[in-house]
């Protein structure tokens, strides 16, 4: 029997054809299963640079915690979540720069973030541009004010919430002190932060003088003129929204002054306890007011947060920024979940009146003018306890006020939402 | 001396060559390449300008942004606070830009080199803090958000590829217009200043008013660059006046080589591009640019075109 050969030209036959059907196997079906596979890509835009730092950078870990743990429970909808974070170095004109990157050059699908409204404010015009859903972190009433837009979102408590709860606060803890200051940054938070203080006593029937207004520049050095002007009106509570960095060097050049001996009441609107943590023992005893506080509620979602940031990053999640992250990242996912797509129209259906659970508490997006609006505003005065490195709330001041009481009513904020 | 025709020739080629290539780009690349574009042709026409100054009239001016910024912020309020069409807000805020130079020129003649570069400064901190005080008209920090691209004439220029090629018209006929000043009688009256002005006033010329002339044209067309600017962005804020942004046209000069003309438009190239691909990884771009700067001016003190030219002749003499 003659032994069959196979010539040199049937072997390339056999092998040629053998290596394009692998070939087509390693590239081109995988291909196909790998675009239903492909990652979905949420943009974040937060300061991870200059001394607005401390508050951008816990933000993109509250972001990440919130990747580990949805892409650990298998992801959203089978897909991996892939975030790609931008630093916009507190400035309009950068993150502006950053959102096109981020939309054009990483063709993400949505995008969130922003410390400072400046910055996400200047988003805004670009959402509506790409059509492209951005949620922010930062608190301006105007994301769901007059120029509200069916692509933008504000996750958490407002300018106006925080603000008016100050006011609140100190009329039901202080009601003897009538003179009152106000040291603010200027620009579109301090200004909007300001009014609406005094619009919380208002709404209070609480009588008071207002014997000083300032305003300091965003990122001041300096604020030695500003403490010695607030000294002289002789005021007694001063309100501030100065945030951080800002809070952090205010407080300590306005200690030297006897500044916390001279001012009965002092309260801040924001930030309140990452500046407790940045300020260690030169902590002051103040009236704080945080997003987001990780002592208060003791829930399963609150204490896993917890304990996945002091194990990836150390110490404590203080910044208010970091926990609204992780709020987005959890509402654009249960969204496209309900959604079925990453369709922007269907998710915007989707976030639309959407209620979750996050470390802060419940959240409920109002649907009509799409402002987050959280279970609770929460102050507290600071105290040393000698269990933390840092000053905490004293648990017997905690002030509460319903987030959905305090919220703007849909008939003042101007919102009439287009369809996207 | 009456500028040589074969100078003439080969620029006319390039500019023809360099409309069409860069017309026809955003048939090939993709969106995010043609805003990169639009934005290297305004900051090339920024620093262009501000090296009429530099280079050819040896002048260091830091506040050139006073002109950029004051039309950039004049047609940012005319387009979001009047009805006036696009185009006639945008010759206004030139027209600004152009009065202002020529207000601020007038004052700083009298003054040369250190104290005309410190005086400039002021200047331009005048209008950063007018800027950012007058919050009602201007914004203040907040800066103006949102500014619409409205119609050009009859040209809708709204999205990115209408609006590159209106910004791209605009910066070719610019440039087109500052190559002809450099090379006109003007022009030369400006090199000779900047080479010996003592014997260009004994030549009888008055080397004040050339000055003069000089910072008006770099004012307007500083101005010409603000004003494609706001739209182009979308949003003015008062950064855009601030002092540490009138250093950028005379690094991007350094860069590209200040004695040609084409230099800063070389060094706007590779400004741009470092600042989007740097800033990706670190926000301290400015220091590997400033790195990058340092070696530059130690090893090639005559910049990139410098360096081009200098390989060009000895390439030709090789030949000879």
């Amino acid at each position: 029997m003659a032994k069959k050969q196979i010539t040199r030209r049937e072997f390339v036959k056999v092998v040629g054809s053998g290596a394009l059907v692998a070939g087509a196997a390693t590239f081109g079906v995988p291909t196909l299963l790998r675009a239903a596979n492909k990652p979905i890509k949420f943009g974040q835009l937060n300061t991870t640079s200059g001394i607005m730092a401390s508050q951008g950078v816990p933000g993109m870990r509250g972001a990440q915690i919130a990747q580990d743990i949805i892409n650990q429970a298998g992801g959203i909808m089978g897909r991996k979540l892939e975030l790609v974070q931008e630093d916009d170095q507190v400035k309009p004109s950068v993150g502006v720069r950053k959102f096109r990157k981020l939309v054009l050059e990483d063709k993400v699908d949505f995008v969130f973030g922003t410390n400072s409204s400046g910055v996400g404010l200047a988003c805004v015009p670009l959402a509506n541009e790409f059509k492209k859903i951005f949620i922010s972190t930062s608190m301006s009433d105007k994301y769901t004010g007059a120029n509200c837009s069916p692509y933008v979102f504000r996750i958490g408590e407002s300018t106006s919430m925080a603000s008016k709860a100050s006011a609140y606060c100190m009329v039901a803890n202080e009601p003897g002190i009538k003179k009152w200051a106000g040291i603010n940054p200027d620009y579109v938070f301090g200004h909007e932060s300001w009014d609406f203080f005094k619009k919380g006593m208002q709404e209070k029937k609480h009588q008071v003088q207002i014997v000083k207004e300032s305003f300091s520049p965003f990122g001041c050095q300096d604020y030695k003129p500003y403490i010695t002007a607030l000294l002289e009106s002789k005021a007694e509570g001063v309100f501030t929204s100065l945030w951080t960095g800002d809070l952090i060097n205010f407080i300590k050049q306005a200690k030297p002054f006897g500044f916390f001996d001279k001012v009965k009441a002092f309260v801040n609107n924001t930030t309140s306890f990452a500046t407790a943590i940045g300020l260690g023992n030169e902590m002051v005893p103040f009236w704080g007011e945080a997003r987001y506080y990780p002592f208060y509620r003791d829930t399963e979602i609150n204490r896993k947060y917890v304990s996945m940031y002091q194990k990836k990053f150390g110490g404590y999640p203080g910044a208010d920024v970091g926990a609204e992250c992780f709020a987005s990242v959890v509402a654009l996912k249960l969204a496209i979940e309900k959604a079925g797509t990453t369709d922007t129209a269907k998710v915007i259906a989707a976030l639309e009146g959407l209620e979750f659970e996050v470390p802060e508490g419940k959240k409920w997006i109002r649907p009509e003018d799409h402002s987050g609006i959280d279970e609770v505003v929460l102050l507290g005065k600071f105290h040393h306890d000698p269990k933390y490195p840092f000053w905490v709330y004293d648990p017997k001041t905690y002030f509460t006020v319903p987030g959905k009481e305090i919220a703007m009513p849909l008939s003042q904020t101007g919102c009439k939402m287009a369809k996207p | 001396m009456p500028p040589k025709p074969q100078n003439f020739k080969n620029p006319i080629i390039w500019f023809f060559v360099s409309l069409v290539v860069l017309w026809a780009a955003p048939l090939f690349l993709p969106t995010f390449y043609i805003y990169l574009i639009t934005e290297i042709l305004i900051v090339s026409l920024f620093a262009v300008s501000t090296n009429v100054l530099l280079g050819f009239t040896g002048l260091l001016s830091f506040g050139q942004v006073a002109f950029f910024g004051s039309s950039a912020y004049a047609v940012s309020l005319l387009i979001k606070g009047t009805s006036l069409p696009f185009a006639a807000s945008f010759f206004l805020s030139v027209g600004i830009s152009t009065l202002a130079a020529l207000i601020i020129g007038l004052f700083c003649m009298r003054l040369r080199g250190f104290y005309f570069a410190i005086l400039t400064l002021a200047f331009s901190q005048i209008f950063f803090v007018v800027v950012y005080k007058w919050t009602s008209l201007t914004g203040g920090d907040d800066g103006i958000v949102g500014i619409p691209k409205k119609p050009f004439l009859f040209f809708d220029i709204n999205g990115a590829d209408a609006y590159y090629h209106f910004v791209m018209f605009v910066v070719m006929v610019s440039l087109a217009l500052l190559y002809l000043i450099i090379r006109s009688p003007l022009g030369e009256v400006l090199q000779a200043i900047r080479d010996n002005s003592e014997r260009t006033e004994f030549l009888g010329l008055q080397v004040r008013n050339y000055r003069l002339a000089s910072f008006v044209i770099a004012g307007t067309f500083g101005g010409v660059a603000g004003a494609l600017f706001a739209p182009f962005q979308g949003i003015v804020t008062p950064e855009l006046l601030h002092w540490s942004h009138s250093a950028e046209p005379l690094m991007i000069s350094l860069l590209g080589g200040m004695y040609f003309f084409f230099g800063p438009i070389a060094g706007a190239v590779i400004f741009v591009f470092i600042k989007e691909w740097i800033t990706g990884f670190t926000e301290y771009w400015m220091f590997w640019y400033g790195l990058l700067l340092m070696l530059l001016i130690m090893y090639l003190p005559g910049g990139i075109m410098g360096f081009v030219s200098e390989h060009l002749k000895r390439g030709k003499d090789d030949s000879r």
